[in-house]
């Protein structure tokens, strides 16, 4: 398989998944009677804003009540929700997925519009920052770390960080969050509460990017610290079980620099099972930062879920659950291209 | 060799995660089972979410073993009661002597009585005060209801519902404080100041330098029936000082008793926790037996499924589910098990398919062994530590999830969890407020309690997986 047949069957595979999961999703929520009340919503408020419409040119109240009437008839047919729900399952598949689902009961983008798809536009590259930081730095550290590590297999720092990997895993990372918030923002004052922009942002480029970088430290931290410790551990296991093949012994006796035999015989092989690691991560961290961002309310997609449920907004996590699967997804075939450029067998 | 065996335990101990994890979970069961025995958990999580019920308990308040540590000793909320009351006549109903040696005021005084009854005339029950300084005083005075017309004696009052007098806001009190102030102790105060800043605080204080401080001492309040002929019986008095500090464990913005909350998480957490992880591990190496030992199309169909589910975002799905079906705590496993089979699946199906090729299963299937019993026989018991492990490794991550969701508000609402502890805390700002007692200790005990998994975890790998033995004992 060459490179871009195998990156084809990759992206079609996962636009495969996206639409089972759109699909499981627009099932259920016929079969609970959750889109019949997305969609009489959305009719009760284009009945609203007709109403508001003719109301300057029709005079007579009875006639202005039966225009009214006559057009939430005509939206009620034209929404299907006269049929039963399962006659109308495409409409809903493409109305989410075309994020054509009206607006939030209370969310807003910065600008005031409570459109969904403009609060999702907003929303989505705070997410995507926040996510992609945490998982590199994560990566960056867990690597870092866990070849450190490997080296010296048995010892009390290798027992240390399988212990505190461990440990890592039992601790909830919105827990963790709010301690953090506690510690640093409340009694130390070092860091803010939460949110993107201090009030007023700071006008200047520079300080602006100071300033989100400021309120950014903490959700990046705990993200990073609640991960890195299985990072660690699981690069650590890698990279010490291809130490112990016979071809870096040869290496070895060869009488190779430790440091060549480190970059081309050993992370060289490891490269790709880590990577694979990572993608399997990237599920875990796109749960992780739902919470942390509804914990240091990071105007991300996360802390809107965190919103949209106290407000039982059923259309606005509707669109966060289909946003999150795309953003997964994306996220899924980005790896994908990079595991290509690691992983020299696949492009044979 | 059995999974039970001596030797495996003796590996299982040398751990110190084995003896660690396991010694925790002993004290987690016990704690549940002190749970489940002295407390009524179906009325407790009715109280729970009432927030009359918790009326006089403190709002926010620390817990009581922080006092040693400040200054300033805050008041601790204190119950005094007395019950089963029987008075002939008139006089003293009931009595409580309130040592107070505290550093501010209480928050509200409330008296309470509960299931009265009377011969014949109505009586009046009076509740004064004597202070250290020896001014008594009238704090409160309690009408009971005359008979009714056709009512026959004895007449009982206050039984369906406990009648509750405010004591620190009734016109009497004030009136006799203003009075005592004025004539006793000649500071310059007004009726309206005592009504504003509350009248006990003028109570329990004295004038000094302008202003009013706790005088402390040995304070006598006195429950007495006026008007009354023959015998009253009443089941119980109870007066309460509402203070700044409550209990063990502090209480939340409702006045809750936070040490109830959190015990009652033992339980359910442990249960979430292990009803998920039994049955995910049992559906997952089931779908994984089958999948792995008859092939073919069922192991097709088993495996698609299983890499479809293992391949999108779970915490935004399991989300959806529980939001869409409603927040029970059924709906929270089923929605686990539903995401949570497919990677054991996917390993056990790898299992069998080398022991499906395995002399021993192909000398049983020659001598004409069913598959049924090739399975449960051969294959089975091959697998079944494996299985136990998992059990063990799942349940800490179903435990998380479970929080998890309570935190986002999609916790089980009969229930008292400690997510959902932490997200009203979350929610009505105790972190930004400081109160520590209402933030840490449920996240601690989630913690502890997943750790307790990890750990027992970590002591079995060495029994499961002889390899890493070597390196365990290193």
């Amino acid at each position: 398989m060459g490179i871009y047949t195998r990156l084809i069957v990759k992206a079609a595979s996962l636009v495969l998944v996206l639409i089972a999961v759109l699909f499981f999703m627009v099932v259920i929520l016929g079969a609970t009677g959750v889109s019949d009340r997305i969609l009489s919503s959305l009719v009760s408020e284009e009945v609203r804003l007709y109403r508001q419409s003719v109301a300057p040119q029709i005079k007579d109240p009875a006639a202005l009540e039966e225009a009214v009437t006559k057009f939430r008839e005509e939206r009620i047919k034209s929404y299907g929700l006269d049929r039963p729900w399962h006659e109308r399952l495409p409409d809903m598949f493409l109305r989410v997925l075309m994020l054509d689902l009206g607006r939030a009961r209370l969310a807003q983008t910065f600008a005031g519009s409570n459109k969904i798809s403009d609060i999702m536009l907003e929303r989505l590259p705070n997410t995507v920052i926040l996510v992609t930081t945490a998982i590199a730095i994560n990566f960056l550290i867990g690597i870092f770390l866990g070849v450190r590590v490997a080296a010296k297999p048995g010892t009390r720092l290798d027992r240390i960080t399988s212990f505190l990997s461990a440990v890592s895993y039992a601790v909830p990372t919105w827990w963790l969050g709010i301690i953090f918030i506690l510690v640093f923002a409340f009694y130390l004052r070092l860091f803010p509460y939460g949110g993107l922009y201090s009030a007023p942002a700071p006008q200047d480029p520079l300080l602006r990017v100071l300033d989100i970088l400021w309120h950014a430290a903490l959700p990046v931290t705990v993200l990073v610290l609640v991960n890195v410790g299985l990072t660690i551990y699981v690069t650590r296991t890698i990279v010490l079980n291809i130490a112990q093949e016979d071809f870096v012994n040869v290496a070895r006796m060869k009488g190779l620099p430790e440091g060549l035999i480190n970059r081309r015989y050993i992370m060289r092989v490891a490269a790709p099972p880590i990577l694979t690691n990572v993608i399997l991560g990237l599920a875990g961290s796109i749960g992780g930062a739902i919470l942390t961002e509804a914990v240091f309310s990071w105007p991300g997609m996360g802390s809107l879920f965190f919103e949209a449920i106290v407000q039982s907004d059923e259309a606005l996590v509707l669109s966060l659950v289909y946003m999150f699967t795309i953003v997964y997804v994306a996220g899924r075939f980005v790896l994908e291209v990079l595991y290509v450029v690691v992983d020299p067998r696949v492009r044979v | 060799m059995s999974i039970l065996s001596r030797e495996n335990f003796r590996i299982f101990f040398s751990t110190w995660s084995g003896r660690a994890g396991l010694s925790l979970l002993i004290v987690l069961s016990a704690i549940s089972i002190y749970t489940l025995i002295y407390i009524p958990v179906p009325e407790v999580s009715i109280h729970w979410n009432d927030p009359q019920y918790w009326a006089d308990y403190p709002k926010n308040a620390p817990p009581v073993w922080v006092n040693p540590f400040l200054e300033r000793k805050l008041l601790e909320t204190q119950v005094f009661q007395e019950r089963n009351i029987e008075v002939v006549g008139r006089g003293r109903v009931a009595e409580f002597f309130v040592n107070y040696q505290y550093d501010a005021f209480p928050t509200h005084i409330t008296l309470i009585v509960s299931d009265l009854s009377y011969p014949s005339r109505a009586p009046v029950l009076t509740l004064s005060v004597v202070r250290p300084d020896g001014y008594s005083l009238e704090a409160a005075k309690i009408p009971v209801p005359p008979p009714r017309p056709d009512e026959q004696s004895p007449y009982v009052r206050f039984s369906l519902k406990p009648e509750r007098v405010l004591v620190s806001s009734s016109d009497e009190l004030v009136r006799e404080v203003y009075k005592i102030y004025l004539d006793r102790l000649g500071a310059q105060v007004t009726p309206t100041k005592i009504m504003q800043e509350g009248p006990q605080k003028y109570l329990f204080g004295v004038p000094q330098d302008g202003k009013i401080v706790p005088l402390k001492g040995v304070y006598r309040f006195t429950l007495t029936a006026t008007q009354n002929e023959g015998r009253l019986s009443i089941e119980s008095v109870q007066i309460i000082l509402g203070g700044e500090m409550y209990g063990f464990m502090g209480t939340d913005v409702i006045g809750r008793d936070l040490a109830l909350g959190l015990l009652l998480g033992f339980p359910i957490s442990l249960f979430v926790g292990v009803i998920s992880s039994v049955i995910v591990t049992g559906l997952g190496a089931a779908l994984g037996l089958i999948s792995g030992y008859f092939g073919g199309r069922v192991d097709n169909i088993i495996q698609r499924f299983a890499d479809f589910i293992n391949n999108i975002p779970v915490l935004p799905l399991l989300i959806f589910l529980v939001f869409s079906f409603g927040t029970k705590l059924w709906i929270i496993i089923v929605a686990f098990v539903a995401f949570g089979w497919p990677g054991l699946t996917i390993v056990t199906r790898s299992i069998v398919l080398q022991l499906r090729e395995s002399q021993y299963v192909e000398s049983a299937r020659a001598i004409g062994a069913s598959n049924l019993r090739i399975l449960a026989r051969h294959i089975f018991p091959n697998i079944a530590p494996f299985i136990l492990a998992q059990v063990i490794f799942l349940t800490p991550s179903f435990i998380l999830l479970e929080a998890a969701l309570s935190f986002l508000g999609l916790g089980d609402p009969s229930l008292p969890t400690w997510g959902q502890i932490l997200e009203l805390g979350f929610r009505s700002a105790a972190v930004y407020l400081g109160y520590w007692w209402w933030i840490i200790p449920p996240g601690v005990l989630i913690i502890i309690t997943a750790l307790t998994f990890v750990m027992i975890s970590l002591g079995l790998e060495p029994v499961i997986n002889p390899r890493v033995r070597a390196v365990g004992r290193r």
